[in-house]
């Protein structure tokens, strides 16, 4: 029984509903895992063994008095440290708030998926803000030279390693679809307003978006289930993403491949992406060329956006205690309160018109999906990343990730990457951009990949 | 294509070896205008804008060379979907 660390979400919820293991059993062999691998990863910014255990036990007595309040009850998981969490601090990797007192209340998401039963185990780390400046302490596990992902790197790590089956992370310009690919994970930015965002520390209030993390899609599906807000799960899904996408017809995914030269994909990750696009014909889904170079307009507009909106999220704080954040990611707000107002404007028009575009260019195609590399690179060496790493074409460059991923952070539409192979440089992600509310639909077409591929990511992984 | 800056949700590492810095020491000479400082020095101080000041000038550098062409298409875009 001392490694049920291993499962997944699923095999957790499974293991929970046929009596074989307990929540508490469930929970203790996760802090097992945690105490004998968080040394060598540094994936948490806070944990609360006891309240964890006490939730565990509560949903022990729960199950046996037959009130099981459905799949992810007793399940743990890990929370970014921007996400509120009853009983514990939000210190969201800053000296700003490294004196923060325990949340009083759980971040909407988080009480939803406590209402659902899930057990928070503490809270994962990330950089300062959310904005990718300085450097939490967190360990690339496969190889501690390589960059570990950002900025849900904790998240990330701590599901990667088994510390926890899932984790909640957040996707500003990619930061959930990204630790998760560099992982070998799978990462979900939901549709805008799929899942409430209130208790969030966000980096921009209309591009930030809570994404759930798991070592599957199920597992990723499970949690949004838990997680997204009834009103939006009743109305766009038949109450639950799981069973629309059991339901789901999708069976046409677009590829541009001429656009992945330009975001300067390496020769091993486009294999790795092209292999699994094999594996998906192979389980009837068709694969059409498209023309989806649109999509490289988003990040300009996704940068004035986010960069405008933190400004103003952060300007009280700044003022209070402008001395206290990183020269970093300080120069970074700051430089949003240097962005037009003209600029901001036509920058939320584009938002709308690029993302009718999308849909449109979806529908004209029959598709499900546009698919391409998460990113362009494996896990690139820490110390080759400087201040060349968004240079186009550069192969060992992360920035073309934003061209990639930034089209659903601006639009709001959803994308979800799926571990696909392994390269040299470690994980590759295959990314999926959906149209409006069509979660479910990406979560079908990822897991008939993840189901027919003949690869498997390995997770969870012994740190080195 | 720069925002060398620019990119920490989604990618940004590491150890200080960020554009950040590499910027900062590039364009030390090329500093904000009168009335960007201005609101530089609104948001942080007097103190930390000029401790701050060619880094932000970097990063606002970096996103104002795309912002012409970012300009140029979203017009047209926003033309042709009102036309539709």
């Amino acid at each position: 029984m001392t490694s049920t660390w291993r499962w997944g979400v699923p095999e957790a919820a499974a293991a929970l509903a046929d009596g074989t293991i307990s929540s508490e059993q469930l929970v203790t062999s996760a802090l097992d895992r945690l105490h004998d691998t968080e040394a060598r990863v540094h994936a948490w910014a806070h944990v609360d063994a006891d309240a964890a255990l006490a939730a565990a036990r509560e949903s022990d007595r729960r199950r046996a008095g037959g009130r099981s309040r459905g799949p992810l009850d007793g399940v743990p998981i890990g929370v970014k440290d921007i996400i509120d969490v009853a009983g514990m601090p939000t210190r969201a990797g800053s000296a700003v708030f490294s004196q923060a007192i325990p949340a009083s209340r759980d971040a909407v998401a988080v009480g939803r998926f406590r209402a659902a039963g899930g057990v928070v185990l503490g809270k994962t780390t990330t950089y300062e803000f959310a904005f990718g400046q300085g450097t939490p302490p967190t360990i690339n596990p496969r190889d501690p030279e390589r960059y570990a992902g950002g900025s849900s790197i904790g998240s990330g790590v701590a599901v990667a390693v088994g510390q926890v089956p899932a984790a909640l992370g957040t996707d500003t310009t990619g930061s959930g679809r990204n630790p998760a690919a560099i992982n070998g994970l799978v990462g979900l930015k939901p549709t805008a307003g799929l899942v409430s965002k209130a208790g969030t520390i966000v980096v921009s209030t209309t591009m930030d978006a809570i994404a759930p993390i798991a070592t599957s899609v199920r597992g990723v599906a499970l949690l949004l289930d838990a997680t997204a807000e009834p009103q939006a799960l009743a109305e766009c899904f038949g109450g639950s993403v799981v069973r629309a996408a059991e339901r789901s017809a999708a069976s046409r995914v677009g590829v541009d491949r001429a656009q992945w030269e330009r975001w300067g994909v390496t020769p091993a990750v486009r294999t790795a992406v092209e292999d699994a696009l094999l594996v998906l014909e192979g389980t009837g889904v068709e694969v059409v060329d498209i023309d989806a170079s649109e999509l490289d307009t988003a990040l300009t507009p996704g940068l004035v956006i986010s960069l405008a909106e933190a400004t103003e999220l952060h300007r009280h704080r700044l003022r209070a205690a402008a001395s206290r954040y990183l020269p970093e990611t300080r120069a970074m707000i700051a430089s949003g309160a240097l962005v037009a107002a003209d600029d901001l404007a036509l920058a939320l028009r584009m938002r709308i018109a690029l993302r009718q575009r999308v849909e449109r260019m979806l529908d004209v195609h029959g598709l499900g999906a546009v698919v391409s590399p998460t990113l362009p690179v494996g896990a690139p060496r820490l110390a080759s990343m400087t201040a060349a790493l968004t240079s186009t074409g550069d192969a060992e460059s992360l920035g073309s990730a934003l061209r990639i991923l930034c089209t659903a952070s601006l639009t709001g539409l959803p994308g979800l990457s799926v571990a696909c192979g392994e390269v040299d440089a470690g994980p590759v992600g295959m990314h999926f951009l959906g149209r409006w509310n069509g979660d479910a639909e990406l979560l079908a077409l990822a897991e008939r990949y993840e189901q027919a591929a003949p690869w498997r990511a390995r997770v969870p992984v012994d740190p080195r | 294509m720069g925002m060398r800056m620019l990119i920490g949700c989604a990618t940004k590492p590491v150890q200080h070896r960020s554009g950040l810095c590499h910027a900062a020491g590039r364009l030390r000479m090329n500093l904000l205008s009168a009335s960007d400082r201005a609101a530089l020095v609104d948001l942080i101080g007097e103190a930390l804008a000029a401790q701050d000041e060619a880094a932000v000038a970097a990063a606002i550098d970096d996103l104002r060379a795309d912002l012409p062409a970012f300009r140029h298409t979203a017009m047209r875009m926003i033309a042709e979907e009102s036309a539709r």
